[in-house]
Protein backbone atom coordinates (compact mmCIF):
# COMPACT_ATOMS: atom_id res chain seq x y z
CA UNK A 1 0.00 0.00 0.00
CA UNK A 2 0.80 3.60 -0.72
CA UNK A 3 2.48 5.62 1.96
CA UNK A 4 -0.39 8.27 3.64
CA UNK A 5 1.59 11.57 5.20
CA UNK A 6 -1.11 13.95 6.76
CA UNK A 7 -0.21 16.97 8.16
CA UNK A 8 -1.76 18.22 11.34
CA UNK A 9 -2.72 21.35 12.65
CA UNK A 10 -2.71 21.70 16.77
CA UNK A 11 -3.81 24.92 18.40
CA UNK A 12 -6.28 24.17 21.05
CA UNK A 13 -4.30 26.00 24.09
CA UNK A 14 -0.71 27.65 24.39
CA UNK A 15 0.68 25.65 21.38
CA UNK A 16 1.21 25.95 17.99
CA UNK A 17 2.06 23.01 16.60
CA UNK A 18 2.36 21.33 13.46
CA UNK A 19 3.67 17.78 11.83
CA UNK A 20 3.61 15.71 9.06
CA UNK A 21 3.11 11.82 10.27
CA UNK A 22 3.52 9.03 7.47
CA UNK A 23 0.66 6.00 8.15
CA UNK A 24 -0.39 7.20 11.76
CA UNK A 25 2.80 6.15 13.37
CA UNK A 26 6.16 7.76 12.20
CA UNK A 27 6.81 11.43 12.90
CA UNK A 28 8.54 12.61 9.86
CA UNK A 29 8.18 16.45 10.80
CA UNK A 30 6.95 18.33 13.98
CA UNK A 31 7.39 21.47 14.82
CA UNK A 32 6.08 23.37 18.33
CA UNK A 33 6.08 27.19 19.02
CA UNK A 34 5.08 27.11 22.93
CA UNK A 35 3.98 30.38 24.71
CA UNK A 36 4.30 28.79 27.79
CA UNK A 37 6.55 31.95 29.21
CA UNK A 38 4.45 34.23 28.17
CA UNK A 39 1.38 33.33 30.26
CA UNK A 40 3.91 32.12 33.18
CA UNK A 41 3.92 35.35 34.04
CA UNK A 42 0.30 35.88 34.58
CA UNK A 43 0.19 32.61 36.23
CA UNK A 44 -2.09 30.47 33.50
CA UNK A 45 -3.32 30.67 29.72
CA UNK A 46 -4.66 33.98 28.60
CA UNK A 47 -6.77 32.75 25.77
CA UNK A 48 -6.81 36.05 24.39
CA UNK A 49 -3.51 36.27 24.13
CA UNK A 50 -3.11 32.64 22.84
CA UNK A 51 -5.56 32.89 19.94
CA UNK A 52 -3.09 36.35 19.04
CA UNK A 53 0.11 34.19 18.90
CA UNK A 54 -1.46 31.72 17.03
CA UNK A 55 -1.98 34.10 14.51
CA UNK A 56 1.31 35.61 14.76
CA UNK A 57 3.50 31.95 14.91
CA UNK A 58 0.91 29.87 12.22
CA UNK A 59 3.27 30.75 8.79
CA UNK A 60 6.31 30.36 11.09
CA UNK A 61 5.55 27.08 12.47
CA UNK A 62 4.48 25.91 8.73
CA UNK A 63 8.01 26.90 7.61
CA UNK A 64 9.74 25.60 10.34
CA UNK A 65 7.88 21.62 9.86
CA UNK A 66 8.61 21.81 6.10
CA UNK A 67 12.19 22.46 6.30
CA UNK A 68 12.22 19.83 8.75
CA UNK A 69 10.43 17.17 6.35
CA UNK A 70 11.90 15.89 3.14
CA UNK A 71 8.31 15.48 2.08
CA UNK A 72 7.16 18.53 0.56
CA UNK A 73 3.01 20.02 0.47
CA UNK A 74 2.77 17.91 -2.89
CA UNK A 75 3.03 14.72 -1.31
CA UNK A 76 1.08 14.98 1.06
CA UNK A 77 -2.56 13.26 1.25
CA UNK A 78 -4.53 15.28 3.88
CA UNK A 79 -4.61 18.27 6.18
CA UNK A 80 -5.74 17.61 10.02
CA UNK A 81 -6.23 19.91 12.63
CA UNK A 82 -8.05 19.35 16.12
CA UNK A 83 -11.43 21.14 16.31
CA UNK A 84 -12.32 20.34 19.99
CA UNK A 85 -12.21 20.62 22.76
CA UNK A 86 -9.75 23.50 23.82
CA UNK A 87 -10.40 27.20 23.91
CA UNK A 88 -12.57 28.51 21.06
CA UNK A 89 -10.66 31.79 19.47
CA UNK A 90 -7.52 29.41 20.17
CA UNK A 91 -9.34 26.64 17.92
CA UNK A 92 -10.62 29.12 15.42
CA UNK A 93 -6.98 29.68 14.24
CA UNK A 94 -6.21 26.62 13.50
CA UNK A 95 -9.32 25.62 11.64
CA UNK A 96 -9.01 28.20 9.42
CA UNK A 97 -5.67 28.17 8.81
CA UNK A 98 -6.23 24.38 7.84
CA UNK A 99 -8.74 25.25 5.75
CA UNK A 100 -6.51 27.69 3.64
CA UNK A 101 -3.95 24.54 3.45
CA UNK A 102 -6.25 21.93 2.58
CA UNK A 103 -8.08 24.64 -0.03
CA UNK A 104 -4.67 25.80 -1.89
CA UNK A 105 -3.44 22.67 -2.26
CA UNK A 106 -6.46 20.89 -3.20
CA UNK A 107 -5.86 18.09 0.33
CA UNK A 108 -8.85 16.49 2.22
CA UNK A 109 -9.57 18.23 5.43
CA UNK A 110 -10.07 15.73 8.57
CA UNK A 111 -10.87 16.89 11.63
CA UNK A 112 -9.34 15.87 14.79
CA UNK A 113 -10.63 15.44 18.90
CA UNK A 114 -7.70 16.68 21.15
CA UNK A 115 -8.58 13.83 23.41
CA UNK A 116 -8.49 11.19 20.98
CA UNK A 117 -5.43 12.91 19.41
CA UNK A 118 -3.78 12.30 23.19
CA UNK A 119 -5.15 8.65 23.35
CA UNK A 120 -3.34 8.23 19.46
CA UNK A 121 0.10 9.78 20.58
CA UNK A 122 1.07 6.17 22.02
CA UNK A 123 0.36 4.73 18.38
CA UNK A 124 3.50 6.74 17.59
CA UNK A 125 5.58 4.90 20.12
CA UNK A 126 3.96 1.10 19.91
CA UNK A 127 0.93 -0.59 18.05
CA UNK A 128 -2.33 -0.14 19.63
CA UNK A 129 -3.22 -3.92 20.41
CA UNK A 130 -7.39 -3.89 21.26
CA UNK A 131 -9.26 -4.14 23.34
CA UNK A 132 -7.58 -1.93 25.43
CA UNK A 133 -7.78 0.26 28.49
CA UNK A 134 -7.03 4.22 28.35
CA UNK A 135 -6.76 6.50 31.19
CA UNK A 136 -6.84 9.99 30.35
CA UNK A 137 -5.83 12.58 32.28
CA UNK A 138 -5.28 15.77 31.36
CA UNK A 139 -6.21 19.74 32.76
CA UNK A 140 -9.94 18.75 31.16
CA UNK A 141 -10.17 15.93 31.51
CA UNK A 142 -10.41 12.36 33.91
CA UNK A 143 -11.47 9.11 32.70
CA UNK A 144 -11.18 5.91 32.19
CA UNK A 145 -12.11 4.48 28.52
CA UNK A 146 -12.34 0.72 27.29
CA UNK A 147 -11.42 0.85 23.68
CA UNK A 148 -12.54 -2.03 21.45
CA UNK A 149 -11.28 -1.27 18.05
CA UNK A 150 -9.77 2.44 16.31
CA UNK A 151 -12.70 5.21 17.09
CA UNK A 152 -14.46 2.57 19.05
CA UNK A 153 -15.32 3.60 22.70
CA UNK A 154 -16.77 2.82 25.90
CA UNK A 155 -16.22 5.22 28.65
CA UNK A 156 -16.33 3.05 32.09
CA UNK A 157 -15.72 6.16 34.34
CA UNK A 158 -15.21 10.01 34.37
CA UNK A 159 -14.58 12.59 37.12
CA UNK A 160 -17.58 13.72 38.82
CA UNK A 161 -16.17 17.43 39.32
CA UNK A 162 -12.61 18.12 38.82
CA UNK A 163 -10.11 17.17 36.19
CA UNK A 164 -6.80 15.62 38.00
CA UNK A 165 -5.02 18.24 36.16
CA UNK A 166 -7.11 21.33 37.47
CA UNK A 167 -6.59 20.05 41.36
CA UNK A 168 -2.72 19.79 40.33
CA UNK A 169 -2.84 23.47 38.93
CA UNK A 170 -4.72 24.41 42.20
CA UNK A 171 -2.49 23.10 44.46
CA UNK A 172 0.62 24.28 42.59
CA UNK A 173 -1.16 28.02 43.21
CA UNK A 174 -1.51 27.60 46.84
CA UNK A 175 2.20 26.63 47.24
CA UNK A 176 3.16 29.51 44.80
CA UNK A 177 4.75 27.11 41.92
CA UNK A 178 4.93 29.09 38.67
CA UNK A 179 2.66 27.93 36.19
CA UNK A 180 2.54 25.65 34.72
CA UNK A 181 2.15 24.01 37.89
CA UNK A 182 1.75 20.25 37.46
CA UNK A 183 5.95 19.16 36.84
CA UNK A 184 6.52 21.84 39.43
CA UNK A 185 4.45 19.85 41.87
CA UNK A 186 5.92 16.55 40.73
CA UNK A 187 9.43 17.82 41.64
CA UNK A 188 8.58 19.01 45.03
CA UNK A 189 6.68 15.76 45.81
CA UNK A 190 9.19 13.51 45.32
CA UNK A 191 11.26 15.38 47.90
CA UNK A 192 8.72 15.16 50.35
CA UNK A 193 6.86 12.47 52.51
CA UNK A 194 3.41 11.32 52.73
CA UNK A 195 3.01 12.50 55.68
CA UNK A 196 -0.58 14.85 55.79
CA UNK A 197 -3.54 12.63 56.51
CA UNK A 198 -6.16 13.76 53.66
CA UNK A 199 -9.61 12.68 52.14
CA UNK A 200 -9.43 10.03 49.77
CA UNK A 201 -11.25 10.88 46.73
CA UNK A 202 -14.07 8.19 46.06
CA UNK A 203 -14.39 5.35 48.31
CA UNK A 204 -16.34 3.23 45.76
CA UNK A 205 -16.21 0.21 43.21
CA UNK A 206 -16.84 2.82 40.48
CA UNK A 207 -14.72 4.13 37.82
CA UNK A 208 -15.89 7.30 38.87
CA UNK A 209 -13.15 9.99 39.71
CA UNK A 210 -13.63 13.16 42.17
CA UNK A 211 -10.55 15.82 42.47
CA UNK A 212 -12.89 18.64 44.11
CA UNK A 213 -12.79 17.31 47.77
CA UNK A 214 -8.80 16.47 47.73
CA UNK A 215 -8.02 19.94 46.15
CA UNK A 216 -10.32 22.36 48.57
CA UNK A 217 -8.90 20.16 51.72
CA UNK A 218 -5.26 21.41 50.18
CA UNK A 219 -6.45 25.00 50.18
CA UNK A 220 -8.40 24.71 53.30
CA UNK A 221 -5.17 23.11 54.92
CA UNK A 222 -2.75 25.84 53.82
CA UNK A 223 -5.25 28.67 54.55
CA UNK A 224 -5.99 27.08 58.33
CA UNK A 225 -2.32 26.45 59.05
CA UNK A 226 -1.30 30.44 57.42
CA UNK A 227 -4.25 32.07 60.13
CA UNK A 228 -2.56 29.75 62.75
CA UNK A 229 0.94 30.90 61.65
CA UNK A 230 2.28 27.35 61.90
CA UNK A 231 4.84 26.81 59.10
CA UNK A 232 3.51 24.08 56.26
CA UNK A 233 6.02 21.59 54.63
CA UNK A 234 5.53 22.07 51.48
CA UNK A 235 7.12 19.06 50.12
CA UNK A 236 5.22 16.91 52.25
CA UNK A 237 2.13 18.09 51.04
CA UNK A 238 3.30 17.91 47.80
CA UNK A 239 3.65 14.45 48.23
CA UNK A 240 0.59 13.45 50.11
CA UNK A 241 -1.11 14.92 47.64
CA UNK A 242 0.02 13.44 44.78
CA UNK A 243 0.18 10.14 46.67
CA UNK A 244 -3.29 10.47 47.12
CA UNK A 245 -4.39 11.61 44.04
CA UNK A 246 -2.73 9.20 41.76
CA UNK A 247 -2.96 6.44 44.23
CA UNK A 248 -6.63 6.64 43.33
CA UNK A 249 -6.00 6.58 39.61
CA UNK A 250 -4.22 3.25 40.20
CA UNK A 251 -6.56 1.95 42.15
CA UNK A 252 -9.61 2.68 39.92
CA UNK A 253 -7.41 1.02 36.93
CA UNK A 254 -6.58 -2.00 38.90
CA UNK A 255 -10.62 -2.67 39.21
CA UNK A 256 -10.78 -2.22 35.34
CA UNK A 257 -8.12 -4.91 35.15
CA UNK A 258 -9.46 -6.83 37.32
CA UNK A 259 -13.20 -7.06 35.95
CA UNK A 260 -12.81 -6.34 32.44
CA UNK A 261 -9.84 -9.40 32.02
CA UNK A 262 -7.95 -6.55 29.50
CA UNK A 263 -4.20 -6.91 29.48
CA UNK A 264 -3.70 -3.46 27.17
CA UNK A 265 -3.41 -0.39 29.47
CA UNK A 266 -2.34 3.11 27.62
CA UNK A 267 -2.05 6.51 29.44
CA UNK A 268 -2.96 9.78 27.36
CA UNK A 269 -3.00 13.76 28.36
CA UNK A 270 -0.58 16.20 29.79
CA UNK A 271 -0.69 14.50 33.19
CA UNK A 272 0.97 11.34 31.79
CA UNK A 273 4.37 13.63 31.90
CA UNK A 274 4.09 13.16 35.67
CA UNK A 275 6.84 10.84 36.89
CA UNK A 276 5.25 9.61 39.63
CA UNK A 277 2.30 8.49 37.66
CA UNK A 278 4.15 6.98 35.40
CA UNK A 279 6.46 4.82 37.80
CA UNK A 280 3.09 3.96 40.05
CA UNK A 281 1.14 2.90 36.95
CA UNK A 282 3.64 0.65 35.37
CA UNK A 283 3.64 -0.97 39.32
CA UNK A 284 -0.03 -1.58 38.87
CA UNK A 285 0.24 -2.95 34.88
CA UNK A 286 3.04 -5.35 36.20
CA UNK A 287 0.99 -6.34 38.94
CA UNK A 288 -1.73 -8.13 36.38
CA UNK A 289 1.27 -9.00 33.74
CA UNK A 290 -0.69 -6.22 31.66
CA UNK A 291 2.05 -4.17 28.97
CA UNK A 292 1.33 -0.21 29.47
CA UNK A 293 1.99 2.30 27.08
CA UNK A 294 2.83 5.83 27.90
CA UNK A 295 3.96 8.33 25.18
CA UNK A 296 7.19 10.06 25.57
CA UNK A 297 7.50 12.90 27.29
CA UNK A 298 7.59 14.98 23.77
CA UNK A 299 4.40 13.86 22.76
CA UNK A 300 2.84 13.57 26.04
CA UNK A 301 1.86 17.36 26.56
CA UNK A 302 0.06 19.52 23.27
CA UNK A 303 1.68 18.55 19.94
CA UNK A 304 0.02 18.10 16.61
CA UNK A 305 1.99 14.65 15.67
CA UNK A 306 -0.68 12.98 18.32
CA UNK A 307 -3.52 14.52 15.83
CA UNK A 308 -1.69 13.70 12.72
CA UNK A 309 -1.52 9.76 14.52
CA UNK A 310 -5.51 9.93 15.30
CA UNK A 311 -6.54 11.66 11.67
CA UNK A 312 -4.96 8.17 10.09
CA UNK A 313 -8.13 5.99 10.83
CA UNK A 314 -10.08 8.65 9.74
CA UNK A 315 -8.34 9.21 6.79
CA UNK A 316 -8.60 5.37 5.68
CA UNK A 317 -12.42 5.36 6.38
CA UNK A 318 -12.58 8.61 4.47
CA UNK A 319 -14.05 11.15 7.02
CA UNK A 320 -13.30 14.19 5.37
CA UNK A 321 -15.19 17.45 6.69
CA UNK A 322 -16.13 20.75 5.02
CA UNK A 323 -14.81 23.97 4.66
CA UNK A 324 -18.04 25.27 7.20
CA UNK A 325 -16.26 23.32 9.93
CA UNK A 326 -16.65 25.12 13.36
CA UNK A 327 -15.19 24.39 16.36
CA UNK A 328 -16.11 23.47 19.47
CA UNK A 329 -14.43 24.30 23.28
CA UNK A 330 -16.88 21.40 24.72
CA UNK A 331 -15.94 17.56 24.06
CA UNK A 332 -15.62 14.19 25.36
CA UNK A 333 -13.92 10.99 23.85
CA UNK A 334 -16.32 9.83 21.13
CA UNK B 1 -4.23 44.05 -11.35
CA UNK B 2 -6.79 41.41 -9.70
CA UNK B 3 -7.06 42.35 -5.88
CA UNK B 4 -8.42 40.04 -3.30
CA UNK B 5 -9.96 42.80 -0.44
CA UNK B 6 -10.77 40.22 2.78
CA UNK B 7 -12.78 42.63 5.91
CA UNK B 8 -14.11 40.91 8.50
CA UNK B 9 -13.37 43.52 11.16
CA UNK B 10 -16.78 43.90 12.75
CA UNK B 11 -17.67 40.13 12.56
CA UNK B 12 -19.20 40.80 9.20
CA UNK B 13 -17.78 39.27 6.41
CA UNK B 14 -16.72 41.60 3.51
CA UNK B 15 -14.98 39.94 0.85
CA UNK B 16 -14.55 41.01 -3.13
CA UNK B 17 -12.35 40.93 -6.17
CA UNK B 18 -11.58 43.68 -7.64
CA UNK B 19 -9.75 44.36 -11.50
CA UNK B 20 -7.71 48.22 -11.16
CA UNK B 21 -9.81 48.74 -8.03
CA UNK B 22 -13.31 48.15 -9.83
CA UNK B 23 -15.95 45.39 -8.14
CA UNK B 24 -15.83 42.43 -10.53
CA UNK B 25 -17.12 39.85 -7.47
CA UNK B 26 -18.22 40.86 -4.20
CA UNK B 27 -19.88 38.96 -1.24
CA UNK B 28 -21.51 39.89 2.02
CA UNK B 29 -22.67 38.43 4.48
CA UNK B 30 -23.89 40.20 7.78
CA UNK B 31 -24.87 37.51 10.25
CA UNK B 32 -22.92 37.24 13.45
CA UNK B 33 -24.34 33.88 14.62
CA UNK B 34 -22.30 31.46 12.42
CA UNK B 35 -19.66 33.69 10.48
CA UNK B 36 -16.96 30.95 10.99
CA UNK B 37 -19.18 28.61 9.30
CA UNK B 38 -19.67 30.40 6.13
CA UNK B 39 -16.68 32.25 6.42
CA UNK B 40 -14.55 30.27 4.30
CA UNK B 41 -16.96 28.97 2.10
CA UNK B 42 -17.50 32.68 0.75
CA UNK B 43 -14.25 33.41 0.11
CA UNK B 44 -14.72 30.15 -2.56
CA UNK B 45 -16.88 31.68 -3.62
CA UNK B 46 -15.31 35.01 -4.57
CA UNK B 47 -11.89 32.97 -5.36
CA UNK B 48 -13.08 29.50 -7.27
CA UNK B 49 -12.28 29.24 -10.63
CA UNK B 50 -10.36 32.38 -11.00
CA UNK B 51 -6.34 34.09 -10.01
CA UNK B 52 -5.44 37.36 -8.02
CA UNK B 53 -2.45 39.07 -7.96
CA UNK B 54 -2.46 40.78 -4.98
CA UNK B 55 -4.67 40.48 -1.49
CA UNK B 56 -5.47 43.47 0.65
CA UNK B 57 -6.77 42.43 3.79
CA UNK B 58 -8.16 44.47 6.86
CA UNK B 59 -6.29 44.26 9.67
CA UNK B 60 -8.13 45.93 12.33
CA UNK B 61 -9.33 47.62 14.60
CA UNK B 62 -12.74 45.77 15.31
CA UNK B 63 -13.81 42.40 16.50
CA UNK B 64 -10.90 40.46 17.74
CA UNK B 65 -11.72 37.06 16.29
CA UNK B 66 -13.36 38.45 13.44
CA UNK B 67 -10.61 40.83 12.40
CA UNK B 68 -7.94 37.40 13.29
CA UNK B 69 -9.47 35.34 11.07
CA UNK B 70 -9.50 37.62 8.10
CA UNK B 71 -6.32 37.90 8.74
CA UNK B 72 -4.90 34.29 9.19
CA UNK B 73 -6.66 33.18 5.81
CA UNK B 74 -5.06 36.26 3.88
CA UNK B 75 -2.01 35.71 5.08
CA UNK B 76 -1.77 32.01 4.44
CA UNK B 77 -3.18 32.56 1.46
CA UNK B 78 -0.25 35.09 0.32
CA UNK B 79 1.95 32.73 1.91
CA UNK B 80 1.20 29.72 0.38
CA UNK B 81 0.85 30.87 -3.18
CA UNK B 82 2.85 33.15 -3.25
CA UNK B 83 0.96 36.72 -4.02
CA UNK B 84 2.14 39.76 -2.23
CA UNK B 85 -0.24 40.92 0.28
CA UNK B 86 -0.77 44.52 2.26
CA UNK B 87 -2.68 45.43 5.12
CA UNK B 88 -4.74 48.38 5.63
CA UNK B 89 -6.90 49.50 8.45
CA UNK B 90 -10.47 49.67 9.30
CA UNK B 91 -10.25 53.21 9.95
CA UNK B 92 -8.19 53.98 6.88
CA UNK B 93 -10.74 52.27 4.85
CA UNK B 94 -13.16 54.65 6.49
CA UNK B 95 -11.07 57.81 6.19
CA UNK B 96 -10.36 56.78 2.22
CA UNK B 97 -14.13 56.07 1.35
CA UNK B 98 -15.55 59.54 2.75
CA UNK B 99 -12.34 61.49 2.54
CA UNK B 100 -12.83 62.95 6.16
CA UNK B 101 -9.88 63.56 8.49
CA UNK B 102 -12.14 61.82 11.99
CA UNK B 103 -13.88 58.66 11.75
CA UNK B 104 -15.38 56.10 14.26
CA UNK B 105 -17.19 53.12 14.34
CA UNK B 106 -19.00 51.14 17.57
CA UNK B 107 -18.45 47.77 18.61
CA UNK B 108 -22.20 48.20 20.46
CA UNK B 109 -19.76 49.55 23.87
CA UNK B 110 -17.27 52.04 22.81
CA UNK B 111 -16.21 53.30 19.81
CA UNK B 112 -12.70 52.93 17.84
CA UNK B 113 -11.88 56.50 16.69
CA UNK B 114 -9.01 57.71 13.58
CA UNK B 115 -7.40 60.64 13.35
CA UNK B 116 -5.63 61.53 9.97
CA UNK B 117 -3.62 64.42 8.67
CA UNK B 118 -4.68 66.10 5.84
CA UNK B 119 -3.43 63.73 3.40
CA UNK B 120 -5.40 61.27 5.24
CA UNK B 121 -2.27 60.07 6.84
CA UNK B 122 -3.24 57.76 10.65
CA UNK B 123 -2.42 59.90 13.27
CA UNK B 124 -4.39 58.37 16.15
CA UNK B 125 -6.55 55.73 16.62
CA UNK B 126 -7.83 55.42 19.93
CA UNK B 127 -10.94 53.10 21.63
CA UNK B 128 -13.58 55.20 23.37
CA UNK B 129 -16.57 55.10 26.14
CA UNK B 130 -19.91 55.82 24.19
CA UNK B 131 -19.88 59.04 26.84
CA UNK B 132 -16.26 59.90 25.82
CA UNK B 133 -17.42 59.90 22.30
CA UNK B 134 -21.03 61.95 22.64
CA UNK B 135 -18.43 65.04 23.93
CA UNK B 136 -16.55 64.62 20.20
CA UNK B 137 -17.79 66.69 17.34
CA UNK B 138 -16.98 66.71 14.03
CA UNK B 139 -16.49 62.84 13.37
CA UNK B 140 -18.03 61.12 10.71
CA UNK B 141 -19.59 57.68 11.54
CA UNK B 142 -21.41 54.96 9.73
CA UNK B 143 -18.83 55.22 6.78
CA UNK B 144 -19.62 53.24 3.47
CA UNK B 145 -17.17 51.40 2.12
CA UNK B 146 -16.15 52.90 -1.41
CA UNK B 147 -13.82 49.71 -3.21
CA UNK B 148 -12.54 52.28 -5.67
CA UNK B 149 -11.69 55.06 -3.06
CA UNK B 150 -9.81 52.31 -0.60
CA UNK B 151 -7.90 50.76 -3.44
CA UNK B 152 -6.29 53.89 -4.58
CA UNK B 153 -5.06 54.34 -1.04
CA UNK B 154 -3.67 51.70 -0.78
CA UNK B 155 -1.83 52.12 -4.03
CA UNK B 156 0.71 54.09 -1.55
CA UNK B 157 1.02 51.53 0.93
CA UNK B 158 4.35 49.19 0.47
CA UNK B 159 3.49 44.87 0.73
CA UNK B 160 4.71 42.85 3.66
CA UNK B 161 5.90 39.83 4.40
CA UNK B 162 3.24 37.58 5.05
CA UNK B 163 4.32 36.28 8.00
CA UNK B 164 4.45 39.79 9.79
CA UNK B 165 0.60 40.61 8.59
CA UNK B 166 -0.84 40.80 11.96
CA UNK B 167 -4.01 42.13 13.60
CA UNK B 168 -4.02 45.74 15.03
CA UNK B 169 -6.08 45.55 18.15
CA UNK B 170 -6.18 49.27 19.80
CA UNK B 171 -8.64 47.98 22.57
CA UNK B 172 -7.24 46.77 25.64
CA UNK B 173 -7.59 43.39 27.73
CA UNK B 174 -8.21 42.78 30.80
CA UNK B 175 -4.67 41.79 31.45
CA UNK B 176 -3.01 44.61 30.01
CA UNK B 177 -5.07 47.81 32.13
Amino acid sequence: MKDVYIMAIESSCDETSIAIVKNGIEVEALSVSTQMKTHAVFGGVVPEIASRMHTENFTFVLEDCLNKSSIGMDRIDAIAVTYKPGLLGSLLVGVEFAKTLAYVYHKPLIKVNHLIGHIYANALENELKFPLLALVVSGGHTELVIMEDDYKFKTLGATLDDAIGEAYDKVARVLNIPYPGGPGVDHLASLGKNTYQLPKPVLDESYNFSYSGLKSSIINLVHNENQRGNEINQADLACSFQTTAIDELCRKLEIALRNTGIREVIVAGGVSANKYLRSEIAKTCEKYKANLSVPKLLYCTDNAAMIGAAAYPLYLKKEFADFNLNPESQANIG
Amino acid sequence: MKTLFIDTHLWNIDIALLEDGKIVKHEEVIDKKNNSEVLFPTLIKVIDNTTFDEIIVVNGPGSFTGVRLGVIIAKTLAYTKNIPIKAISSLECMAASCGKKNVAFTDNNGYYVGYFDNDLNPELYEYITKEEFLKQTDIETDVTYDYEKIYKYALAKDYVEPHFVNPIYIKKIGVEK
